[in-house]
């Protein structure tokens, strides 16, 4: 079962607000190599560290309002927000380990 | 502008200037023009166009001077297919440590063995080729270089639909670094 919960336009800021553990935010589009690249170790970051992250994915082609108001002008771009305030922006493709590297911070 | 001249003369080889720089050893100058057809042309799995892309890209990233004066990236004419080529040789040339399981089962997903095997072994030949490149100094490609690699590869696009492989012809075909 995956742990990466998608959101759109409607629904991104409410998760945000809502959400109990630091949030990271996968912005992507199906003709972006790398983003489906990257897609696994994402995956697996989600599966494995359940409890201490939320991984959501956010389509930027069928949300262009999110990813204008996230400033996101390529991809692949990942947010992390803890407390709905952005604390990290990983901008383009990347192994596991340097996303877990990367994120090392909010995995522990 | 930084000048960097070339550590090795070129041979009196023909053919351009990647091709006289391998030229001191011709045995391996034909194998490697053979090389260059075998994954160019009609036995091809994968088109001329998405090939060239992920060597534009290896290009700009492994220092080859020669190599990267051919042609810039063209990320923004990528079908999702090319994009997917094109961040897997990014991959290669970035970590090729972290490439896993899954980034080899998103592949999989959009090529087919044989198509994922020629792309591996492709961007591996471009790497070692732009290496070359990289590591003798061989200087920027002039206008008719450019125009003759060009060339090679609207005959490789049309002969891969079209006729049999052609066998390498080293007077008029450059090498695809």
């Amino acid at each position: 079962m995956t742990a990466i919960r998608e959101v759109d336009d409607a629904s991104i800021d409410g998760f945000l607000v809502a959400a109990t553990l630091p949030v990271l935010v996968d912005f992507w589009a199906g003709w972006c190599g790398p983003c489906r690249l990257m897609a696994p170790a994402l995956a697996d970051l989600a599966a494995e560290h359940v409890d201490r992250l939320h991984v959501v994915k956010i389509d930027v082609d069928a949300n262009p309002d999110a990813s204008t108001r996230y400033r996101v002008l390529s991809l692949p771009t990942v947010i992390v927000f803890v407390g709905n305030e952005e604390r990290a922006r990983l901008v383009g493709m990347m192994g596991r380990p340097q996303l877990e590297a990367r994120l090392e911070a909010y995995l522990e | 502008m930084e000048v960097v001249m070339p550590r090795i003369p070129l041979s009196n080889s023909a053919g351009d200037p990647y091709y006289r720089l391998i030229g001191h050893r011709p045995e391996i100058l034909t194998a490697w023009a053979a090389l260059d057809v075998a994954f160019l042309g009609e036995s091809s799995t994968l088109s001329v166009h998405l090939k060239e892309e992920v060597r534009k890209v290896l290009a700009q990233e492994v220092g080859c001077r020669y190599c990267a004066s051919l042609g810039l990236p063209g990320r923004e004419s990528l079908d999702p297919r090319e994009s997917l080529a094109v961040a897997f040789a990014e991959m290669v040339v970035k970590d090729h440590k972290a490439i896993d399981d899954g980034m080899i089962a998103v592949m999989r997903e959009e090529f087919t063995d044989a198509e994922l095997m020629e792309l591996i072994a492709w961007v591996c030949f471009k790497y070692g080729s732009n290496m070359v490149g990289a590591i003798t100094g061989l200087e920027p490609a002039d206008g008719d270089d450019v125009a003759g690699y060009k060339g090679f590869l609207d005959r490789m696009a049309d002969e891969s639909a079209t006729q049999p492989a052609p066998e390498p012809v080293l007077e008029s075909q450059p090498v695809g670094v």
